[in-house]
Parts: C-alpha cells; structure tokens; sequence
C-alpha cells in the first residue's frame, strides 16, 4: 500500500511539473526524481520506474538448484522447451521460475503446463507463426567445456529441426555442481514431475 | 576536444542542437524498440503467473489482448510526436507513462529493465523541454565554434541531459554497489573463480548453451579476473568522472566494452539499448561546426583554384 502511495506521489509530482515546468517546480520534480532514484536503489525496492537494480545473487557456493521444463513428443523424444513458444517470456522465467511453480504449486501445476504444452502444439502446428528452431538437446550432457561444446556443435537449430506432436511436459528439478575445471561441471537430476496433455 | 559531454558539469551549449539531437535518438529508439516488443503475449500467460508478483494493474486488463496492443500503439505514436516535437509536453508524458505500465506488465515474465533509461530520459526532457529551442532556422545560422575544445557558456540550458547523465551513472554505480556488497564486500566478487562461476552458471542453469567466447574466457583466469575489475572500475569510475569533470570517453568506451562482453560470454545484450543511451551524449554541435569547417576551406580552395 505504501509503494502505490508512493508511486502515486511521484506521478502526480510529474504531471504538476509537466503542467506548470516553473525553475522552482522543476529544481523540486529533479531532486525528487534523484530521491527517488537512489532511494529504490537502496532500499531495493521496486517503484515504478524506477528499479532497485540488484542484478547479480550473492555468490554461491560450487552447487545450485534449478528447474527445467522438457517435452515429450509423440515419438517418445525429449525437448528442452523453447521459450519463444511463449513470448516475450524469458527463457530463464520459463525453465527456473515456471518449473519451480509447477514443482511446489500443486494447484497451479497442471493449468501452467497445459498451457505451456499448448504453446507448444501451436508452435508444432504452425511453425511459421515462430520460427521453428528448437534445440535438441541430451539429457545426459551439458554445454559445458571443450569437449561439451563439439557434442552442442551437432545439435540443430535449423528449420524444421523440431518435435513431432508434444504430448508430455517434464519438469526436472536439477544439481548444478561447478568447478574452476569447465570439464569437470556437471548436474545430475534430483526430481522430476512429468505431467502429460490432457487436451486442453 | 573529448568524445562526450559532461553535460552535468557544463549543461550551457552556444545551440539547442544536441537536445534537440538527444530527444530525436531517444524517441525513435525507444518507439523501434516498442514496436518489436511482443508485448501482447502477456495477454495469453495464464494470470496466476503474474499474480505472483505485486503488479499494479488490475488482472481484468490482461485478459483483453487488445487493450495492450493500443497502449502500445498509443506509446509508440507518442513517442513518434514527441521525436519530432509534437506537443512535447503531453506527448513525452504520455510515452513515459505508458511505457512504465507496459514494463510493470512484462517485468515478472522478461525482467526487461532497459526501457527505464528511456523512460528517465522522457520524463527529464518533458519538464526541461522548454530548453529545447533547436528549429531549422536556428540550425541553418548556428555558429561556427572557432574553438572546439572550448564549448561557449551560451545561453541554451541541456540540464535535462545533464540529470539523464547523472541517472546513467548512478544506475552504473548501483550495479557495481551491488556487485561488491552480494560478493561479501569487493574482493570475493572480483576474482576469476566468481567470473567462471557466473558464466558457468548461466550457462548451465539459464541458457543451456556455452558460447564460444565463454569457452575461451574460462581457460584464460587472469582474462576473467582482469574483466573482474575492469567491470568495477568503470561501473564506479563513471559516477566520479561526471561529478569530477573527468574525460567521459574512457568509461562509456569500457562500459561499451563491457557489455559487449557480456554480449559474447554470456549471451545477454545489454549493449543495443546502452549504445544508444551514449550517442546522446556526443557533441553534435562541435561535429557539425567541424563538418562546416571543412566544407569552407575545401569552398575556399576551389574559389582560389577557379581565380
């Protein structure tokens, strides 16, 4: 309540400084502006539109958990999900933040993955709508170091280059483990949901 | 002469050129960038997905399509106006304030931040924008510095680019606080262990693709480490150099750098939005003098080579 407040001052400063742009109004609007600024910096909260700017986590420890969002097409192949299935949703939102929903969300799980599975049918259908390049990707392997990357080199992301109908969505839960050794990183799953299309 | 202009230290120009330069960069960018942003599919995510966030809209707005597709639309004709200086004022309001609600929508599902410096930039020009007082006429007889490393104390006010100079830096220094505090104070975060690890992170858990470059950087650790520092050298050195009156050229070239590098390593381009953030910040006025110059003298050598 108190953000909108505060997001509702800083408006209502802006039009009266639009409205009547006097020196001393606008010497007022400038230090506000700055306040602000600073102000949702540090205390790292959002008021739009300004932005608390905290763009790296705190440095982890040599393992992390993640999600990530596979499917399952007709023939019994998995895909890693292509997140422009689902634009302007970012990649990252799709596999980390979507994938823990379904995880821990029980009644959100099913509708957010027939969703996600009907993107992905729509995408199949009419691949002109998005470019059809998904990546194929082994479940065993990760892109990481040398010999890692000339595995990746063989993966397409031509045209064409797509599942057969998706029939099941998987969310794996993962363990990322790293290394100052690229070679040696790896991740192993610790969990996984499969949840199949129900026709929605 | 430097590249870029302390606008924050010396905001007084002989001509309104360069903010009148600013706004057309700032305005068309932004309306490009408006328009190619698939801002409609938040429409189709099912809305519990955005209920996770605080989002100050109401959830109805999201179920018609169609409401977004005309602010965009509305933000993109304002922003058009407002480049060519249609009612600045109403135009430069409305844009800032559209695109903000637009952002706010799409936050929770692309964490795009990068229309924010358009958005400062629109709100500083619209109260500042009676300083905006470039017309072709003014254009056509603006003078000619006879001393370009010396810009005039004349008479036109660019205080709106001196504050959006002062929000980049700050924005620039916040990043940087950021990255020594969550690094348990400076040295943590800038060694190469944390670069690999940041790259292997996003790598594995983001991305699921290595880029080459990264492949590279992670054999190299005093390339990593020496990024590490160039990194906080010019997120903070920015700052400083606007308020000391230092030479920009060297920072907004490394912070270029810098994304750049992010662009190569870690497959996030920060670099197109913070491109044209910097044009805007070039002595286009000083340019152009130089451009006049030339043309005299080679005016003037024809004119002798003809008597």
């Amino acid at each position: 309540m108190l953000k909108l407040i505060v997001i509702g001052c800083f408006w209502t400063g802006t039009a009266l400084a639009f409205i009547r742009p006097t020196r001393r109004l606008r010497q007022a609007w400038c230090a506000m502006f700055l306040m602000m600024l600073v102000g949702s910096g540090l205390t790292t909260t959002l008021i739009w539109p300004f932005f608390p700017w905290n763009l790296w986590d705190r440095i982890e420890p040599d393992s992390l958990d993640y999600h990530e969002l596979w499917i399952v097409d007709a023939s019994g192949v998995e895909w890693l999900y292509d997140a422009r299935a689902v634009p302007p949703v970012l990649p990252t939102v799709v596999h980390i933040q979507f994938g823990k929903m379904i995880f821990e969300q029980s009644s959100h799980a099913r509708p957010l993955a027939d969703w996600l599975l009907t993107r992905a049918r729509q995408l199949q259908a009419d691949p002109t709508t998005i470019r059809p390049t998904w990546w194929i990707v082994n479940p065993g392997l990760f892109p990481v170091g040398p010999a890692a990357r000339e595995t990746l080199a063989g993966w397409s992301t031509a045209a064409g280059a797509g599942p057969d109908t998706p029939v099941e969505l998987v969310v794996r839960k993962r363990r990322a483990f790293f290394s100052s050794d690229p070679s040696k990183v790896r991740a192993e799953t610790l969990e996984e949901r499969r949840l199949p299309w129900t026709g929605l | 002469m430097d590249w870029f202009v302390n606008y924050w230290r010396s905001p007084n120009r002989d001509s309104g050129l360069n903010l009148a330069v600013a706004r057309v960069i700032v305005c068309f960018f932004a309306a490009w960038k408006m328009v190619a942003f698939p801002f409609s599919g938040a429409a189709t995510v099912p809305i519990f997905v955005l209920d996770q966030k605080t989002l100050p809209i109401p959830a109805e707005f999201l179920s018609l399509e169609t409401l977004i597709a005309w602010e965009q639309g509305l933000a993109v004709v304002s922003l058009v106006a407002c480049g060519l200086r249609i009612l600045p004022g109403l135009t430069a309001f409305v844009a800032a304030a559209t695109m903000t609600h637009l952002t706010a929508i799409i936050w929770p599902l692309c964490w795009e931040k990068n229309f924010l410096l358009c958005i400062y930039f629109l709100l500083l020009y619209g109260v500042h924008r009676h300083d905006d007082v470039c017309t072709w006429h003014s254009l056509a007889t603006l003078r000619v510095a006879s001393n370009t490393d010396s810009p005039g104390n004349g008479g036109v006010s660019h205080a709106a680019l001196g504050w959006f100079l002062l929000a980049l830096a700050a924005v620039y220094a916040f990043a940087g606080f950021h990255k020594v505090d969550e690094g348990g104070w400076w040295v943590p975060w800038a060694t190469p262990r944390n670069m690999a690890f940041m790259l292997e992170r996003r790598a594995v858990c983001e991305s699921h693709f290595m880029p080459p470059w990264a492949d590279w950087a992670l054999a190299a650790p005093f390339f990593l480490g020496g990024m590490a520092w160039a990194t906080l050298i010019v997120e903070f050195g920015l700052i400083a150099a606007v308020l000391a009156g230092w030479p920009l050229a060297p920072l907004l070239f490394g912070l270029a750098g810098m994304h750049l590098g992010i662009r190569a390593t870690m497959n996030v381009n920060y670099f197109t939005d913070m491109f044209f953030m910097y044009l805007v910040f070039i002595p286009w006025d000083n340019l152009l003098a130089a451009g006049r110059r030339i043309a005299n003298r080679t005016d003037l050598a024809a004119n002798e080579a003809g008597s």
